[in-house]
């Protein structure tokens, strides 16, 4: 698979909401090479001006082929997301360049065990390493920590569940609102959380921890405390709150 | 491009601040260089601190990415955009090292 990054033309073929303010969108991009699970794309925006607005989004699709499959939060004070999941059609074209990034990437030939840690959209290029390790039958033990703010706002709930097996687990973290019945009240991660829903450091799991930049410098620090090798944890901040 | 015009902020909306962090000059860096230098190790000429390029601090705005030692929080370098092209400042980065392969 190259890594050389190319600007490609792509149209997109599929569009839905995955949630009040998440849309997936599939695009079919000739010439596309293929990414690794956790890599991302830059999205480029050009006005009828010439203005051009560069977004970065991370790939939930992974391997050969070229449709790319992206899942964007619309972001309220956003200039790009908004358009990404209000105005964009079936039919669309959007120019991309990529895959880029060889930092948060898991790749089928690791064997140690793997702690994913998400924080809202922040699941995206998680959900491309989970499919990786399913499609590869991989044994190394995943663990899946996903927070929340309510059950709604989650992206592909069914098909993580459906993940679900011997060799990877799912957690869930409800920030504002539980399902009814949840065992914990709603709340932010902590280290105490984390102690009872993840990976021990004993176990010397790879972490890759991706969401907000506030949620990922608070999970790193908590993992830190936890004993965690801080090489060992893998992070990628896509700013917000 | 696309039939649905991208309506940008109007003029004299300046876009904010984000925090983001080194996976995010990917795409940008590449314009100057072959290789994927987000898992290289930056070295700061301030602090001697050596991490992977994509776990320094990144401020981005439209116009620059100004890329911060997490250790001490000195500017590693700024890479400029403008409708000029792009442009490195190299301004505290003391070495840049790539690993074996990845």
């Amino acid at each position: 698979m190259v890594t050389r990054a190319d600007w490609f033309v792509g149209t997109v073929t599929e569009a839905a909401m995955l949630t009040r303010t998440g849309r997936r969108l599939l695009v079919d991009v000739p010439g596309w090479p293929g990414n690794r699970p956790g890599q991302h794309l830059d999205l480029r925006l050009t006005a009828e001006d010439g203005y051009q607005a560069v977004r970065s989004y991370s790939i939930a699709s992974f391997g050969h082929g070229q449709a790319v499959e992206l899942a964007v939060d619309e972001l309220p004070d956003g200039e790009v997301s908004p358009y990404l999941v209000e105005d964009v059609i079936v039919g669309d074209q959007l120019e991309v360049r990529g895959p880029l990034g060889g930092f948060f990437v898991w790749d089928a030939e690791q064997t140690e065990p793997v702690q994913l840690i998400a924080g809202g959209s922040g699941i995206v290029p998680l959900v491309a390493m989970a499919r990786a390790h399913h499609a590869a039958a991989s044994a190394a033990p995943f663990r899946l920590l996903y927070s929340v703010r309510t059950p709604a706002d989650a992206y592909f709930a069914d098909e993580l569940l459906s993940l679900v097996d011997a060799s990877f687990a799912l957690d869930w973290v409800y920030t504002r609102e539980t399902p009814s019945g949840w065992p914990r009240p709603a709340g932010r991660v902590t280290r105490e959380l984390l102690a009872e829903t993840s990976l021990s450091a004993s176990d010397a799991p790879t972490v890759y921890v991706c969401g907000p930049t506030g949620f990922v410098e608070a999970t790193a620090k908590a993992l830190v405390a936890l004993g965690h090798d801080p090489q060992r944890i893998r992070t990628e901040r896509f700013g917000g709150s | 491009m696309s039939s649905h015009p991208f309506p940008h902020l109007a003029d004299g909306v300046t876009s904010t601040v984000e925090n983001v962090d080194g996976n995010a000059l990917a795409g940008p860096l590449s314009a100057l260089f072959a290789a994927d230098l987000t898992t290289a190790l930056v070295t700061c000429r301030h602090c001697g601190d050596e991490a992977p390029l994509a776990t320094a601090v990144v401020e981005r705005d439209d116009s620059s990415d100004i890329v911060i030692c997490r250790g001490c929080t000195h500017t590693l370098f700024t890479l400029h955009h403008s409708p000029a092209g792009l442009r490195l400042d190299l301004a505290g980065l003391a070495a840049l090292a790539a690993p074996p392969d990845s």
